[in-house]
């Protein structure tokens, strides 16, 4: 994708399912390029600028956001998701042999939770 | 991976267009990095390019833009648009040509042609030409006039449904329903289209004859497009293709002339995002109907691209 179509891949998908009154029950947004997408697959590129990107598509959706390190774009997506999707998931693929490797936030609790194996992973935190 | 679609519970269309204001109003600190690249990262995209090596660093079809081809009637307009066509497919940014004028047949026959580089290309390019152009290149198949509203809905259509990246709408005055002097409906119309574009982030070529001229032996600029003189403030870019009839016609009758004199110009007028300016020069090969950068016996290889398009 090009820098100046500042969009989510994948996403007029998303909204024409939308319109036709249907939504994905679960949707996962990659941080990646290239990325072969299903119909609830969605990507946002290396060169996109997120704060550009239109995500209210994903209104009152639980989304799995997956990048392969944290970091400035994955936590502005992260952000960005929070304030529209019911819950969000968000998953840092080189953490994960390690048990934690992630957070999520669920509308209408407080703070974020972490996500994995690992003691205490389920611990609240502000 | 199984999908599971549910009914949706949220009014989404209410709720887009409740948040549209809030989506669209950003700070210009968001921008700040996509300035720094438009100064410094020379990698940065530029939009698409013709076929020719001497526009590629000076005309590109940047996304979400409207380019206007205009010149005189019968000076090849359709034919550069349609050698260009065949260099965006060979970039891999699909096009759909909608070309009222003309039979989908013929268009594609002209772009064939140009293609093959020959008089009449054989059964087995033709093929070829079908494998390569594949589901890169549509066509619209409807031929006269077509309400503007219609094709509006098309143009959406093909950006969103089809990932169409060129719409090419030839030509403007065939959409329907609106007269020649009726500059306030053109207006509006062309407003659409920049729309269009501009949310899409599709590039969209129109196609607007000039004026009729005194002689053809100078080249229209952009004032002489017909219809409403907003059509070319409105737009982002501005073409116009020129051929030389004055060099034709001295050929034709045997006289003398200059044969490193251009065939043709593409005289860039207006380019919004782009800083260049002026005059291609171009030669025209007959056999192939094809547009050259210099005058030469050989048609180009359109399925080989050059290397500064990347």
């Amino acid at each position: 994708m090009r820098a100046d179509q500042n969009e989510i891949v994948g996403v007029k998908r998303l909204i024409a399912m939308r319109e036709a009154g249907n939504k994905p029950e679960i949707v996962f947004v990659l941080m990646t390029s290239s990325a072969r997408l299903t119909r609830i697959d969605f990507a946002i590129e290396p060169s996109a600028n997120i704060a550009r990107l239109d995500f209210r598509p994903f209104v009152g959706l639980n989304v799995v956001l997956m990048a392969r390190t944290a970091g400035d774009r994955p936590r502005a997506a992260f952000r960005k998701l929070c304030e529209v999707a019911d819950s969000v998931v968000v998953c840092f693929t080189d953490k994960l042999p390690e048990g934690d490797y992630g957070w999520r936030f669920v509308r209408g609790t407080p703070g974020l939770r972490r996500v994995g194996d690992a003691p205490g992973a389920a611990m609240e935190t502000a | 991976m199984a999908e599971f679609i549910i009914d949706d519970d949220i009014d989404f269309d209410a709720y887009m267009q409740a948040t549209e204001s809030d989506h669209r109003v950003v700070s210009a600190d968001t921008f700040i990095d996509e300035v720094i690249d438009y100064f410094h990262n020379e990698e940065a995209p530029k939009g698409a390019a013709m076929p020719w090596q001497k526009t590629a660093n000076v005309i590109r079809f940047r996304q979400g833009e409207v380019t206007l081809w205009t010149g005189m009637n019968g000076h090849g307009k359709s034919l550069v648009l349609g050698q260009t066509c065949v260099s965006l497919v060979m970039q891999k940014e699909r096009v759909c040509i909608a070309s009222l004028e003309m039979k989908p047949k013929v268009t594609l026959a002209r772009i064939c042609r140009q293609a093959s580089m020959e008089r009449k290309p054989s059964t087995e390019f033709i093929r070829t030409f079908g494998e390569v152009t594949g589901s890169w290149m549509l066509l619209y198949d409807q031929q006269g006039t077509v309400q503007a509203d219609k094709m509006i809905a098309l143009m959406r259509y093909c950006a969103v449904k089809r990932e169409v990246k060129h719409f090419v709408l030839d030509s403007f005055m065939k959409c329907g329903g609106i007269a020649d002097d009726d500059y306030t409906r053109q207006k509006f119309f062309l407003d659409q289209i920049c729309s269009v574009a501009r949310d899409s982030g599709m590039h969209i070529h129109i196609v607007a004859h000039s004026r009729k001229a005194k002689d053809e032996l100078s080249p229209p600029g952009k004032m002489d497009v017909k219809g409403s003189g907003s059509i070319t403030d409105q737009v982002d870019n501005v073409l116009t293709v020129w051929r030389n009839k004055s060099k034709e016609r001295a050929r034709d009758e045997g006289k003398a002339h200059d044969e490193s004199e251009p065939d043709a110009l593409l005289i860039c007028d207006k380019q919004r995002n782009g800083e260049w300016e002026g005059r291609i020069p171009l030669w025209f090969h007959p056999d192939s109907q094809q547009f050259l950068e210099q005058d030469s016996a050989h048609a180009m290889d359109l399925f080989r691209p050059p290397v500064t398009w990347i």
